[in-house]
């Protein structure tokens, strides 16, 4: 199996300074930030171009929500694994995420340190896989 | 960190107190920001909040058990500051947060169950006038960034549909 340095990393949310914080916790030279989305739209367009292996997708977005695309991330892009942020946190929020494949939920605001180990959790479902 | 509810029943709480002590009244933002509560919940008269024409003022609409709008607003420097695209998600994104948590507080304490609306920025209060709308309070918070402090409120404006017995 070829060997990964380099993880590919898509971050979603409508919110710049969300964004700009997420990007600034990963720097990292493993991690590739291929692309920032503000919306579900855009995410799929950059998907379509480069692959990732972990998007981070805020639930609450507007016109498709985090859940939606995160389905189509699971039903289309099976490659990527997928990270729910969101500020809400309720039991069925969570259920939701995971019921559409999300392999993390981190609620907002999260450290830097929880990101990470988010991360370095699914790269090492990768690496084994 | 939200102030713990300890063997308080439900039915013995008014709704501004529900609203009081599941409101954070600190949040570290990033260690970009705090939001800071400076007041307690109080009741307010919307005649007597000359909130109009006012482009400082973001919506978020509570659907659910909770039925109404938390409105957040910035008091002094406001233009200026506004019209910075990175202060003005900064402020967005810190009360996205704090509306996020209270909503999560209220499910993991009291079993009510809401969701919250993508952000939307509104320059009037006068729709929300309607009397429609049983309870309206208002608290104080400062937004303390690296550089500055300000002065924000936050109004809620809504019914509860209902509250469930403990």
């Amino acid at each position: 199996m070829e060997a990964i340095d380099n993880y590919r990393i898509l971050i979603v949310d409508d919110s710049d300074f969300s964004r700009q914080n997420i990007s600034s916790m990963l720097t990292d030279s493993r991690y590739n930030i291929i692309g920032e989305a503000s919306s579900a739209k855009e995410a799929v367009s950059i998907l379509q171009d480069r692959k990732a292996h972990i998007a981070i997708i805020d639930v609450v977005m507007p016109e498709i929500s985090g859940i939606e695309l995160a389905e189509k991330i699971n039903n289309t892009f099976q490659d990527t694994q997928v990270i729910m942020i969101s500020s809400l946190a309720q039991e069925n929020i969570v259920i939701d995420a995971i019921s559409v494949g999300a392999s993390d939920f981190l609620q907002k605001p999260f450290t830097k340190e929880t990101l990470i180990n988010s991360i370095e959790k699914i790269i090492s479902t990768i690496s084994e896989g | 960190m939200a102030i713990e509810i300890n063997h308080i029943k439900k039915e013995s709480l008014n709704f501004m107190e529900i609203i009081n002590l599941n409101l954070d009244a600190s949040l570290n933002i990033y260690n970009q920001a705090v939001l800071k509560r400076t007041s307690s919940i109080q009741l307010f008269d919307m005649s007597k909040l000359s909130l109009h024409n006012d482009n400082s003022m973001i919506l978020f609409k509570i659907h659910g058990e909770i039925e109404g709008f938390l409105i957040a607003h910035i008091s002094g420097k406001k233009t200026i500051e506004f019209n910075s695209e990175h202060f003005k998600s900064l402020f967005i994104e810190s009360f996205n947060i704090l509306t996020g948590k209270f909503l999560t507080n209220i499910d993991n304490n009291l079993g009510l169950m809401c969701t919250l609306s993508v952000p939307r920025e509104i320059d009037s209060l006068i729709p929300f006038s309607q009397s429609k709308y049983k309870h309206k309070f208002i608290t104080k918070l400062d937004l303390i960034t690296l550089s500055n402090t300000y002065q924000c409120k936050l109004l809620f404006i809504g019914n509860e549909k209902k509250l469930k017995e403990v």
